[in-house]
């Protein structure tokens, strides 16, 4: 059976051609479902569906706690800008992220189920090192949002399950850059810190149509945030004369900066041809169209601190997921599953802040099954596409490479 | 054991995965020059005060190691390209900005000396501050240049030691140079515009034939050869930086009187006021006018004509800098040499600045990077920029590839004076807002 498997993945892998968004989101929510490349719309079956499909909820007994964590070791490297050396290779600061997840439901009748889920589906973090050549565009940036989404599910018919939820949102995010001081001829730093809390909502629907087969849809709401925030300057001593200029010129500048996250679309398939055996296809829209320019409103603009408004103009994103899993006995079951997407950013716009391309993902996993614990691990390779440039309005061309593993396990507990 | 199996289906392919989930940096992480058919064995740059790396007023160490030919030298691999390097604060001490606005800009204290004055041949760099397309054939020293008194002449050449005394052209070919870039004619018209038209420029014809024979000598060498054109010198910040219309309390915007060979007029967009009129505008000590009469502002205390380029002027130094281009052109298709098109590119530059990887900068005097305190001559950046004119030039004809110096690693390398008056800090900091507001 084993061998079929491998031969199914494999067959997945090179047929999998989509030209397909990534952005700033992360999928990656719950161990079982990424172990399954995300394709969990329409099985939703376990608690972390609070953030795949809250619909799905009301196939849960009882109560049910999950905690998890995904590793992330992402790795990036530009070469150029080609007007400066096409061949001038830069290399992205190894750091790990590990966005961590609290789900828990209760199931308050057949037909009732209620949830709390607490997760981070936004972020990002690069870092260049202060002294790379692009250091005017970006040195450090750093994005973290946490929500918070209590959801209640109900089946309105046998099999056919809705779901909604409320989301609390804080975000913080702060975008560090070198500035060039002309007429001194001298560099110092930019750090550009806010943070904002908003409200969202979701909402999901789930019908199991026959024993084999279920469909799952499942909404997110953009969640428009005013990041508030301050704007410090840091230029090294010299003298007297040029410290009182900078001061002058650079002083902390409080400054707002619109931001709003994007929704989310999925809609998923599921067929299970034996009790061992279930396949997942879903495909998933996000709103990156919402992302259409970074612009900072100083309250206090001075001459050298003025209003910015860079253009963007991001594209949705799609991605087609297949996922699947294979029951090897009571206790284990293994996964696997691949996914294809592409980047909502414009060559045009493109900048280091986030250096994407569109992806394939693979993913692989095992989840064991032990009295009322559930361990479920998963591990990602995601392999983006090399990105030449040559059309950029920021005068930025050149190559990007990134390459990401995740590891992603989580402990569910169910009474 | 059949789960040990299972585990090993997964595991073993996933470790497989994971050794080579690497990127893995390139063996070369940046350019290489490949010289293709040019020879950069002996490079020898010639030309006047922009290939000595002049700026700021000066010619000094400091700067020099940012001459476009020394950048260029670095780039192509060239082992030993020595320069007439001086001592801070230079020969004539260099330019410093003591405050940002008003703009003052004063002299540093004190002077420099000749440094490689040991080296028992001609310098690689024969740029020489002040020099005329005629010097280059005919100068040996101070007493005999266009420029008497001008004594770059002697300390770069410094003849006798190579007797018989030898001009530049000579001491160039004496190197038996494989690679010679030449950038000349410059101050054979901006001695006409930065007068206010008051001295000659070379006569054309005078220019048209001293550069073929320049080239002509040049070429003797055997070496790869490419010059540069020259610039249309009104664009530079000496000439646009002072506007024509100066504001006058409860009155507005007002005019200068302008003094012009057709006598007094009010001068209007295409009179150019030179950066030396700045300390002349609204003075009333009666040196250029009756006393108690604002200079500039009446028509009984016109600025000066050697501070103004009015419309005619600007016409004729304009058309002079196209007939000297024409000879250039013309001498260098004779004999297959490449010719840089400076004009065009620094048409471009004025209009629209330079980005560098997204980095801008402008002809801005001051403000824009790309000029020296003096108003004329390039600085680091700027010459960074030219440098990297040159090396697409190069590339083109020789089938090279030398790799562009990094602009923005020359940026941000300008040595501030630690040690500065206390009583201009409190200035400084109110006058720094207006000059970027007044833009």
């Amino acid at each position: 059976m084993h061998k079929r498997l491998m031969v199914a993945l494999i067959v997945l892998v090179l047929g999998t051609s989509l030209a397909l968004g990534s952005g700033y989101s992360i999928y990656e929510q719950g161990a079982k479902a990424m172990a399954m490349s995300g394709a969990f719309t329409a099985q939703a079956n376990d608690v972390t569906a609070i953030f795949y499909n809250p619909a799905g909820l009301t196939q849960l007994k009882g109560f049910n706690l999950s905690v998890g964590t995904t590793l992330i070791f992402p790795k990036s490297a530009f070469t150029g800008p080609t007007d400066i050396d096409p061949n001038l290779y830069n290399e992205l600061e190894d750091q790990t992220f590990f966005p961590s997840t609290f789900y828990a439901s209760y199931q308050v009748n057949d037909q009732l189920a209620l949830g709390l889920g607490f997760f981070t589906p936004f972020g990002l973090g690069t870092n260049w090192g202060n002294n790379w050549v692009g250091k005017h565009l970006a040195t450090e940036s750093d994005l973290k949002t946490f929500f918070l989404n209590p959801t209640v599910a109900y089946e309105v018919t046998p099999g056919l399950s809705i779901g909604v939820g409320l989301e609390y949102v804080i975000a913080e995010i702060t975008l560090n850059r070198a500035a060039y001081f002309t007429p001194r001829d001298l560099w110092g730093k930019v750090e550009l810190g806010g943070d904002d809390t908003a409200i969202g909502w979701n909402a999901g629907l789930r019908f199991q149509a026959t024993d084999q087969l279920a469909l799952g849809v499942s909404y997110r709401s953009e969640v428009a945030l005013e990041l508030d925030g301050t704007a410090t300057f840091d230029f090294p001593s010299v003298n007297p004369v040029v410290n009182a200029e900078v001061a002058a010129l650079f002083p902390e500048s409080k400054g707002i900066a619109p931001l709003t996250l994007p929704s989310f679309l999925a809609v998923g398939v599921s067929f299970q041809p034996t009790d061992e055996l279930t396949f997942e296809v879903d495909w998933l829209q996000i709103g990156w169209s919402a992302y259409d320019k970074l612009s900072v409103d100083f309250k206090n603009e001075t001459a050298a601190v003025t209003d910015t408004d860079s253009p963007k103009n991001w594209e949705d994103s799609y991605s087609i997921r297949f996922g699947v899993q294979y029951q090897l006995n009571d206790d284990l079951a293994i996964r696997g599953g691949v996914m294809r997407d592409n980047d909502p950013a414009p060559d045009e716009t493109l900048d280091p802040i986030l250096p994407g391309a569109d992806r394939t993902l693979f993913s692989l996993g095992l989840g064991y099954t032990m009295d009322n614990l559930q361990i479920d691990g998963g591990y990602m390779l995601l392999l983006q596409d090399d990105r030449e440039i040559s059309t950029s309005e920021i005068d930025w061309n050149g190559k990007y490479e990134s390459i990401a593993t995740l590891f992603a396990i989580s402990f569910g507990y169910s009474f | 054991m059949k789960l040990i199996k299972y585990i090993a289906v997964i595991v073993l392919p996933l470790m497989l995965v994971m050794t080579g989930c690497k990127l893995s940096a390139p063996s070369e992480t940046k350019s290489t020059a490949s010289l293709g058919n040019a020879d950069f064995s002996v490079y020898v740059s010639i030309g006047n005060s922009l290939t000595a790396g002049y700026q700021s007023g000066s010619l000094v160490e400091e700067h020099q190691m940012f001459s476009y030919p020394y950048m260029i030298a670095k780039q192509a691999g060239v082992k030993s390209f020595e320069q007439p390097l001086i001592s801070y604060p230079g020969l004539t001490p260099i330019l410093e900005l003591k405050l940002l606005d008003p703009p003052t800009i004063e002299p540093a204290t004190g002077q420099g000396a000749p440094t490689n004055t040991a080296l028992a041949r001609p310098y690689n760099n024969l740029g020489v501050p002040g020099a005329l397309l005629p010097d280059i054939l005919l100068t040996t020293s101070s007493a005999n240049s266009l420029s008497p008194g001008n004594v770059y002449f002697d300390v770069i050449l410094r003849n006798p030691s190579f007797a018989p005394d030898t001009t530049i052209l000579q001491q160039a070919l004496s190197l038996s140079p494989t690679f010679i870039t030449c950038w000349i004619g410059n101050n054979d018209v901006l001695g006409y515009a930065t007068s206010g038209g008051t001295l000659p420029t070379t006569p054309t014809a005078t220019f048209d034939a001293l550069y073929q024979q320049l080239l002509g000598g040049l070429s003797l060498s055997g070496a790869g050869i490419v010059v540069a054109n020259l610039p249309d010198i009104t664009a530079i910040p000496f000439f646009t930086t002072i506007p024509y219309l100066v504001e006058v309390p409860d009155v507005g915007l007002v005019p200068l009187q302008i003094s012009t060979a057709s006598g007094t007029k009010t001068a209007t967009a295409n009179d150019l006021i030179l950066l030396t009129a700045k300390s002349l505008i609204g003075d009333t000590t009666g040196t250029y006018g009756p006393p108690g009469v604002p200079v500039g502002l009446h028509p009984l205390a016109p600025l000066p004509t050697t501070v103004v380029l009015d419309s005619a002027e600007v016409a004729v130094a304009k058309a002079t800098v196209a007939d000297f281009n024409t000879s250039i052109q013309n001498a260098a298709d004779a004999l297959g040499i490449a010719v840089l098109d400076v004009n065009a590119a620094f048409n471009d530059i004025a209009k629209n600045g330079v980005s560098v990887g997204g980095q801008e900068f402008s002809a801005d005097f001051i403000t824009g990077g790309l000029f020296s305190l003096d108003g004329v001559h390039p600085s680091d950046v700027g010459y960074a920029v030219v440098a990297n004119l040159f090396i697409d030039k190069i590339n083109e004809k020789f089938n090279a590839g030398i790799p562009h110096v990094n602009v923005l690693e020359i940026a941000g390398r300008t040595s501030i004076p630690t040690e500065i008056d206390a009583a201009m800090t409190q200035e400084a900091a109110q006058r720094a807002v207006e000059i970027f507001t007044q833009r």
